[in-house]
Parts: structure tokens; sequence; C-alpha cells
């Protein structure tokens, strides 16, 4: 019976072949556009067909191409950005950003140099404004174009607004991280289901640096010094630092802190379910707004730092070195990034089927159980300050997010990223070193007798070498600004 | 006497088999859990409010669901039947010591178990080249020869008797004739084992969809599930990073759903096992065979 | 039926789904098919020269898996070379800069190198041993069990390890150890012996890896020793019940000695692999916590996290390399020693 299973097998191998080898393998292109594909990182959508016919009767109009905008599961975008970069096919454009590092895959040539497209599309060249085509710079070459969002950095405290009103938090009173503690204190005796702090961001939610310093590498920090130079330094070296650290530490023993946080790697439900009282988050205009979409509950968003420009990594959009068309494909850029009914028919779908006009650039989406097209995509292209505004949106949430943009602080150093060509050893051992005290980070654990340890680590790990490496690297960029 | 023993042999059997199934016991309560108890008095043996709305989440997508699972039942199917043929295929004559080239072609098999190109140029040669991307053939047509399960049946049919193949050469058979009449029947239990593991490594693969797969259509079963864990991972480390705008939090499924899936996913596999037990237990006679 | 049944599935596929196969896939098939229908009826033909036939008849039946093997092992294999360069995705693997043994020094120069090679050594090792052990007492202790429904039963229950992923695995591991909330912990408050912290102890940790692995693989590798016992003639035993042997003594004179060829070939696999560690078991139990890799950290743990910071694909191709040259040596080594001891059980 087995070698009659075995041979039908060959056969149908043979005759799927012979008839496959007839079946025609694209779709037929009716009127010969080239096609431009788009990787984005997202979860596939039903309708997306829909969308991407109407987007392409406005895009073969105005540059004479199609898009084909394909969303990849976000768990294997990484994977997949990798291969794809690596067989150099598969992709026109793609996202850049925490889910596909920009700055390495730039290094390594998967991007196309943008400078000379750029001059030919001036329009887009202006709707992205100059301090984020610094931060988009490598070795002084531009290889992505920034999405036009929020950039500016800058820490937030985000409370629970039921318990803020509960305890009379005096919103004003609050300048800096660290006065939140008498509020922690009441909350902890108050509320003892709760957590009063979460400490995800560590240390960094308080300010141990000026803003004209730059943390590199999670451990060194660049210190501006009077003449303009800088020194590089590792952080535990750093005064204010260590205080925060010892901050950390006093607030765990005092019961701010969940005890488990060594160990816990997940606390996504807990934050949905509201356990924690204090959170910590990038400050944006409409934060308060999101948070309440996401959890149903009310916050209070305090700023407790001065905004600085972020660089490279927040997200942008690159086109592959390996393209075949990518005059075509910097020209859709554009489009995206100016086109205001484009950009919203993309990160909304189409108006009736999956959202409802309510005000001039005001939407309300169809409930997610029916649509067919739910995104969540409109930071991931294009321009976000021409998106349609969602409920619990202020109407001038663009405006403001922009405002906050060109007043944020730019650091000498928009734009260094770290080279660790010859100090890849180092890096990995401090890196082993720095996880292996990352609790140090959270509070939990004594920070005398570990900070010393971990002092010693370091030196052994060649944090010297990274930080003279790193000096030099600095002086250079400087130097070539 | 002899009963004692089995009594024995039976408990500390049992035993064992509580102390194993405990976690996948408690993987089933949580799932069964309703989500709130669990945030607020952590896992528990025995739910305490017995809540089904974790697995109504997972099916939520049925038509998603049945496509997988047709998908995923094709392909492992195929893959299991066609393997485990070319693998006795090779297994049989390197079973024979009279092969000549018998130790290097062991060895070609065995090199491929430590040496490999590296998932760079896999990939490419899988895309560009045989364009098997977005096609079914990408989960059945590379790994069906597992030099593994290769080495396996080999040892197993080295230890058929001579004596049957000695008669059957004197009848005139040929060595074709000898694999189809002789060996495979007679190795019933190595192949229902080799065909078991085929169809169930098969049956779990997840990571061909998400570096081949575009179209929904193709995805497999394993898949559809695992890429909720995957991307649970890769947000979690957006908010560690403070890109919050990143995380629809409301998306990432709760503690609950996770177990669920997990349930779901191990549980066709544990299904199709006694289907194939009936080999190994049913015990061979090779002298009916000879008479 | 089960023939129109495969047929039917096949045809839906062609139908339902678009199927691309390319063209020199189809030759390959067509021609290996024809290789092998053709020789038959030569041999047919030519029926005289029997020991040849018998020969040729046999390396035809490994025609087609050689070629697949060939297909999709070897072609590939070609881009190990990817350790010897300075990747870079414009150059491609072709075209990137040689840098020689570059990639090697970096991880043989890390300060680090001595912890996490012994770690994979050491861990790996008492895996095979214990998984060994373990999963051999469990096939024997199942073969003795007379009735037939209580082995399926146990054996149902206990491959049921082998389904749950280690992520999965790493959330229970996390109940149970959890120091706050644990089970094991609550278990030693009620006792009042105070609770142990057990994400910050390293030294215990090989010891739960260990529980882990053997936990994990026992119930599917003895599946494979029971077949093997299954698999062993009637009348091997009927002789040995005559003489009047004890149930010990036909254990060790029978079952042993038929269940060593395929013992020896696992654990020679296995230490092909003992340079490489099962990721996720590592990575997910551990939850990644840096205390503990002093005892826990092993190679692909270690190259997991510089990746994530350094990105470097060709020093990742040129560890793999090296945990393969490894594998290989000690395969040999293995191989031979076992050659010596009895020439029937070796891998190659």
């Amino acid at each position: 019976m087995k070698k009659f299973i075995g041979s039908i097998l060959v056969v149908s191998i043979m005759a799927c072949s012979l008839a496959a080898c007839s079946t025609d393998k694209q779709k037929l292109n009716a009127e010969n556009l080239p096609v431009l594909t788009w990787l984005v990182p997202g979860d596939k959508q039903a309708d997306l067909p829909l969308v991407l016919d109407e987007a392409n009767k406005i895009i073969g109009s105005k540059i004479g191409a199609k898009i084909d905008l394909q969303f990849i599961d976000i768990g294997g975008f990484t994977e997949r950005m990798n291969m794809n970069l690596a067989s150099g096919s598969g992709f026109d454009m793609c996202f850049t950003g925490y889910v596909n590092p920009y700055y390495l895959a730039a290094k390594k040539g998967g991007y196309c140099e943008l400078d000379e497209f750029l001059e030919k599309t001036p329009a887009l060249k202006k709707a992205v404004p100059d301090y984020a085509w610094k931060g988009a710079k490598v070795d002084g070459k531009i290889y992505a174009v920034p999405n036009v969002q929020i950039m500016a950095n800058s820490v937030s405290l985000i409370i629970q607004k039921k318990y803020a009103d509960k305890y009379n938090l005096d919103i004003d009173s609050i300048k800096r991280a660290e006065d939140i503690e008498p509020f922690l204190e009441k909350i902890k005796n108050g509320e003892p289901s709760l957590y009063p702090f979460d400490t995800s961001w560590g240390v960094a939610t308080f300010d141990s640096f000026s803003k004209d310093d730059k943390a590199l590498l999670k451990y060194t920090v660049a210190l501006k010094q009077a003449d303009g130079s800088y020194k590089v330094e590792p952080m535990l070296k750093h005064d204010r630092y260590v205080q925060y650290i010892n901050l950390l530490r006093t607030w765990y023993e005092k019961g701010y802190i969940r005890k488990d946080i060594a160990s816990i790697m997940d606390d996504s439900q807990e934050r949905t379910a509201g356990k924690y009282a204090v959170m910590v988050g990038t400050y944006k205009p409409g934060l308060a707004a999101e948070y309440l979409t996401r959890t149903g509950q009310e916050h209070v968003v305090i700023p407790v730092s001065e905004p600085v420009l972020g660089d490279g990594n927040a997200t942008m959009t690159a086109i592959s070195k390996k393209t075949k068309k990518p005059l075509e494909a910097i020209k859709l850029i554009e489009l995206m990034n100016t086109d205001k009914t484009l950009y919203n028919l993309i990160s909304f779908g189409i108006e009736g089927k999956h959202y409802s006009k309510i005000a001039e650039n005001r939407i309300e989406n169809v409930s997610s159980d029916k649509s067919g097209y739910i995104p969540n995509a409109s930071w991931k292209f294009g321009n976000q300050f021409n998106a349609y505004l969602l409920p619990g949106q202020e109407d001038d949430v663009w405006k403001k997010t922009q405002q906050l943009n060109d007043r944020s602080y730019k650091n000498d150093l928009l734009g260094f990223v770290v080279n660790t060509d010859e100090i890849k050893n180092e890096i990995s051992q401090c890196e082993t070193v720095a996880k292996i005290y990352k609790v140090i980070n959270n509070g939990s654990d004594t920070p005398k007798t570990y900070l010393d340890n971990y002092i010693k680590k370091m030196d052994e790990a060649g944090i010297e070498k990274i930080c003279e490496t790193i000096e030099r690297q600095i002086k250079e960029f400087l130097l070539n600004k | 006497m002899k009963k004692r023993k089995q009594i024995l042999l039976n408990i500390a059997l049992a035993i064992l088999c509580i102390i194993v199934i405990f976690p996948f016991i408690l993987v089933l309560a949580i799932s069964l859990s309703n989500e709130n108890d669990i945030i607020n008095s952590g896992y528990k043996i025995i739910p305490m409010h017995l809540d089904f709305s974790s697995y109504i989440y997972v099916f939520r997508n049925p038509k998603a669901i049945l496509d997988a699972y047709k998908v995923t039942f094709i392909f492992s199917t195929i893959a299991m039947a066609s393997s485990v043929f070319l693998m006795a295929m090779i297994a049989y004559p390197l079973s024979r010591k009279t092969l000549k080239g018998r130790r290097t072609i062991s060895l070609y098999l065995y090199f491929t178990m430590l040496f490999s190109g590296g998932l760079v140029p896999t990939y490419i040669l899988f895309t560009e080249y045989l364009n098997l991307a977005d096609s079914i053939w990408v989960y059945i047509l590379p790994s069906l020869v597992s030099p593994w399960y290769v080495f396996i049946m080999r040892t197993f049919f080295a230890d058929i008797p001579e004596s049957i193949i000695e008669s059957a050469y004197i009848d005139g058979a040929s060595e074709y004739k000898i694999f189809f009449k002789f060996i495979i029947p007679l190795s019933k239990p190595v192949i229902a084992t080799v065909a078991l593991f085929v169809f169930l490594i098969k049956w779990n693969d997840w990571y061909t969809s998400m570096l081949y797969i575009n179209k929904e259509s193709l995805i497999s079963l394993q898949y559809l599930l695992q890429r909720i864990m995957l991307n649970i991972t890769m947000l979690q480390r957006s908010t560690e990073m403070g890109m919050g705008q990143m995380v629809n939090i409301a998306d990432i499924p709760t503690e609950t759903v996770r177990m669920a899936m997990a349930v779901v996913v191990a549980g066709p596999a544990l299904l199709v096992f006694p289907f194939f037990q009936k080999y190994f237990v049913q015990g061979l006679t090779v002298g009916s065979v000879k008479g | 039926m089960v023939i129109l049944f495969y047929y039917r599935i096949l045809k839906k596929s062609t139908l339902t789904l678009i199927i691309r196969i390319d063209f020199y896939v189809t030759k390959l098939y067509i021609m290996s098919v024809a290789f092998i229908f053709g020789r038959r009826l030569y041999l047919k033909k030519h029926k005289d020269r029997f020991l040849n036939n018998n020969q040729l008849q046999l390396y035809s039946l490994c025609a087609i898996p050689i070629i697949q093997v060939f297909i999709f092992s070897y072609l590939p294999m070609f881009g190990v070379i990817m350790a010897f360069k300075d990747y870079r995705f414009d150059k491609g693997i072709l075209g990137s800069e040689w840098v020689g043994l570059r990639n090697f020094t970096y991880f043989f120069t890390s300060n680090d190198f001595w912890v996490i090679t012994r770690n994979t050594l050491f861990l790996n090792g008492i895996f095979i041993l214990f998984g060994t052990i373990s999963s051999l007492i469990l096939a024997i202790a199942l073969f003795e069990v007379i009735k037939k429904v209580n082995i399926k039963i146990y054996q149902t229950i206990m491959i049921t390890p082998h389904f749950l992923s280690w992520v999965v695995v790493g959330y229970m591991a996390y109940a149970l150890l959890n120091p706050e909330f644990g089970m094991i912990n609550t278990m030693l408050k009620n006792m009042n012996m105070g609770t142990v912290p057990w994400y910050t102890k390293p030294n215990v940790w090989p010891i739960i890896l260990s529980i882990a692995s053997v936990w994990k693989g026992f119930g599917m590798d003895s599946v494979i020793y029971y077949a093997c016992l299954m698999g062993i003639d009637e009348t091997l035993f009927e002789a040995a019940r005559i003489d009047g042997a004890s149930r010990f003594q036909i254990i060790k004179k029978i079952i042993i000695p038929s269940l060593i060829p395929l013992i020896t070939i696992l654990i020679i696999l296995k230490i092909g692999n003992i340079f490489r560690a099962d990721f996720g078991l590592f990575y997910q139990l551990t939850r990644d916590v840096g205390e503990l890799y002093s005892t826990t950290d092993v190679i692909d743990t270690y190259i997991f996290r510089t990746m994530r910071v350094i990105g470097d694909m060709s020093l990742s191709s040129a560890v793999g390399l090296l945990q393969a040259v490894v594998g290989f040596v000690l395969v040999l080594t293995t191989n031979y020693i076992s050659g010596k001891i009895d020439p029937d059980n070796t891998l190659l």
C-alpha cells in the first residue's frame, strides 16, 4: 500500500509541477505601471486591497506608479527585514524604527542614499523640518526620510486621575519626577492593592544629566564641557546618577516599587488593568487621550523634563538600495507626506466604510469588530500632522506637537551614533555586566555593595576603552559638522 | 507476585504522570480562569471562576482558524508521507552492510546535520532561486530528508534478521521488492514512530510561516497562534524604550488567552498520538511472516 | 480508499492554492523519477549480473533523497563563507570583504568566553546524561506494564510536555518560582521555612534547567526506545522464560543489549549538538535575568544579546560555524571510540 501512495505522490508532484508551469505567476497589471512594495509592521487588514485600489487611483494619476503596501506582523518584522535586506529583494520601501533598527542597516549598505534624490523632491524636503534631517544622517549621508510626528523626547508622569483627585495631588507642584514622592506615600498607605510607582524606565525617569549631555549605549554619557567639547564617562561615575539610584532604592524599601520587579518579564496586563498608580512615558500632546482610549481610565499627564529632540531612533521610511525604481519610490514618499487625501486614506480607510466624518478634520472609526481596516498606522509613514483627529484628541493636538518639536532642545550631538566596530568585545562584555546588575536600575538591590562591584566589573569589561573611543568619534563628528 | 509488581509499577508510573502533567493542568486552569482573578490573586490550580472567554477570543475568527487547520493538515500529511517514504528509501540501502560507499553516504547525510549555510543563504535560495515563497511547498520540500531519522531507521532496518533477506534473494527478488514487500511491513513500529515525529514537527512549524508566507490563507496553525505571542514580546520591548504610541495595549491578549492558545496548539497533536500508538503496542512476530 | 483520499487532497491543493514551482525543481524531479523507472526497466532486461544489479538498485533507491539533500542542505552551505567576511547588505555574500578569522577572534577574546563555553558544554552534557537515563528507564518500565490501555494513557501523558513551547513553560516556571507569589514559596511560607529568591541564586539553576530539560524530552525520547523494544523478537522472550530467567535477568540480557545500538546512535547524534544550546530553554526559563548568567549563560544566548546591540550577521555565522566544527570533531571522536568497542555501533 505504501508503494502505491509513494508512486502516486511522485506522479502527483509531477502533475502539479506541469500544471503550475502554465499558471500565470503575475497578476495582470493592466496599465503596466511600476509597482512599489512598501513594508510596514502591523496586523493584516482584510480590506487592504480595497483601500489600495483607491489609493492607486491617486498615485497612478500623480506619479505614474502603483503601491503595494504590505503589513507584516510585528513579531516577525525584524527577521523579515533582515532577510529582505540580505536577499536584496522583496521591498522598495520600508519602515525603520525600533522593530527595524535604522542605523545598523544603513551602515551595512541596506538603504539607498537619498541626498541626490531629495533634490528632485523639494516638497518632501520642506515637509520635514531641518532638525529632523540632521538626526537621520549616518556618516554625513541621509538614508531615510523621517516620518513627521512627535520627535521630542521628554519624560512625563502619567497618573490615574481618580487617585490624583482622591489624594488631592497638586499638579502644579510637581516639577521634577522626585516631587511625586509624597503622593506615592499616600498611595501606598491608602491603596494596598496598587503598585504606587512603575519603574520600567528606571533611573531615566529622573533628570540625571543636562540637556546638552547625551546618554549613549545605556551606560555611558557624553558630558558637554565648557569649551564645547565632550567628555565621555560611565554613567556610574556621575554623582547625580548615583543619587537617583539611591533614591530608587529608598523607594523600593519604602514599598513604592513592586517587590518582584527583578524577575517579572511582562506586566502589560497589569498596566491595562490600572495596577500602577504612577506610570512613566514620553510626553506628547494628546497622551492623556491615548491612555483614555487604551485603558478606559482618565489620566493626568505631567511633563517633568525639558524636551530634547530625538534622532535616528524615531520612525522613518527608508528605500532599499537594490530597488530598481528609486525615483518613483522617493516620489511616493513625498506624496504620502504632502497629499492629505492619500495619507488619510491609507491611515484610516475609506470614508463611510471604515470611518465616518464628524467634522472637517475629525473622524470616528467604525467599531473594530465590523471594520475591515484598522491598521493604527498613521505614525508608520508620512506626515502625521495631516492626520484626521480621532475621538479624544484635541483640535490643536498637531499644532501643539509641532510646537513641541520646534521648541525642543537640539543637542550638538544630534545625529551622532556610536560606531561599534572597534569596540565590539568591550560592548558585549559591558552589556553582559549591565544585564547582571540591571537591578540597580529599578531599585531592588542595595546600591552601595552592588555599585562598587558593578563599577569594578565594568572596568574589567573595558568601559574605559569604550569611553575613549566614543570621545574620539565625537570629536570627529563635531569637526565634520 | 506478578500482580503486586504490576500494581506497584502502575502506581509509580501514575505518580510520575501526575508530576509530568501538572504544568499542563496549570495552563489549562489558567486558560479557564477569569482574568481579573489572575491579576489579583495569581495563578491557582483550580480556577476561582470558570471563564471560557479566553477560548471565545481565540476562536473569534473561525475562518482564519479553519483555513490554518486545513493548510496545516494538508502539508503535514503530505510531508509526513513523502518524508517517511524518502527517508526509508535511503535508510534501507544504508543498513545493508554490503553496500559500497555506505560510509561516504552516511557522512554526506550527517554533515548536513551540523553544518549549515545559515539563515541568509537558505532564505536567498528558497525565495530567489526556488520560488518557494508564499506557496505551500515551502512547508513540505525543504526538510523532507532528516538525517536524524534516517539514522534511526537505519538502525532498525539493520536489526531485521539477515535470514529473511537471504531467502528473498534466493527467491530472486530485486532490492525494490525486498524493500516494499519485506522491510516496510516488518518495520511498522519505526515507520509509525518517525511518521509521528515528522507529522508533529510539521504541525508545530511556525517559523516557516513567519519568514516565507505573506498570504493569510497559507499561514500555518501554529503561526496563527504564535504570532500573537511574538507580537507581545516585541511590544513589550517597545514599552521599555518608551515608545508608548506603538503599543495598543488593548490588543495584547490577556494571560488567560495566552494559555488558551497554548492548549489549542497542543491539543490536536495529543489527539493524533493515540492513532499512531496502535502500531507500537501491536508487537511484532517475525515468525508469522516467515511462515 | 486512502489512495483516492490523498489524490483528492492533492488535486484540491492544485486547484485552490497557487503553486509556483521553479522550472529547475520540476526538471529535477522529472529527471530523478525517470532515472528510477528507467533503471528499473533496464534492470528488468539485464537480469544476469546479479550482484551488480543489487548494488545499482540500492543506489537508485538513494538517488532522490541524495538529490533532495543536495538542493536543500548543500547548496545553501556556500553561505558559510559569510563567517569570514565583513558582511554588507549591498555587497551581498559574495561581494563582501574577506576578513579572515576576525569574527572568530572576537568570540575567543571575549572575557565571557570561558563562562559561556563551560556552561554550554557542562549543561548540555548533563542534559544528555540524565535525559538518556530517564527515557530508558521510562521505556523499560512501560514495556513491563501488561495492560495495553494503561500504556497508552501513560505514554500520551508523558509526551505532553513536548508540546508546550518554552515560552509557556517559562510562565509556568515563573508561577512556581516567583519570589512573592510563586507556589513553591507560598508552600514554604506556610511551613514557616522562609522564602527562597530563586531568580537571584545562580547555583541552583543547573538543577532547575536539568529538571526542565528532562521533563520536556524524556517522554518523546522514550517513545523511540519503546518502539525498538516492540521490535524485539518474541521468541527470544519465550526461550528466556522457558529457561526460567527472572525478569531482571531478562532485562539485563535481552532488552539492554538490543537497545544498545539505538542508544549509541542517539548519544552520538546528541553529542554533535553539544556545543549548541536549546535557545528557548535557556532564555525563556531564566527570564534573561542577569544575575543567573554565571551558571546559565550559554553561547547562543550570549550571541543573541550581542546581535541586538551590534547586529553583525557575519558574527553569528562565525559562531554557528564554530559550533558545527566542534560538534563534528566530538562526533568523529565518539564514533571512533564506539567503533573500537563494537564495530556495529557506529554512526558513520
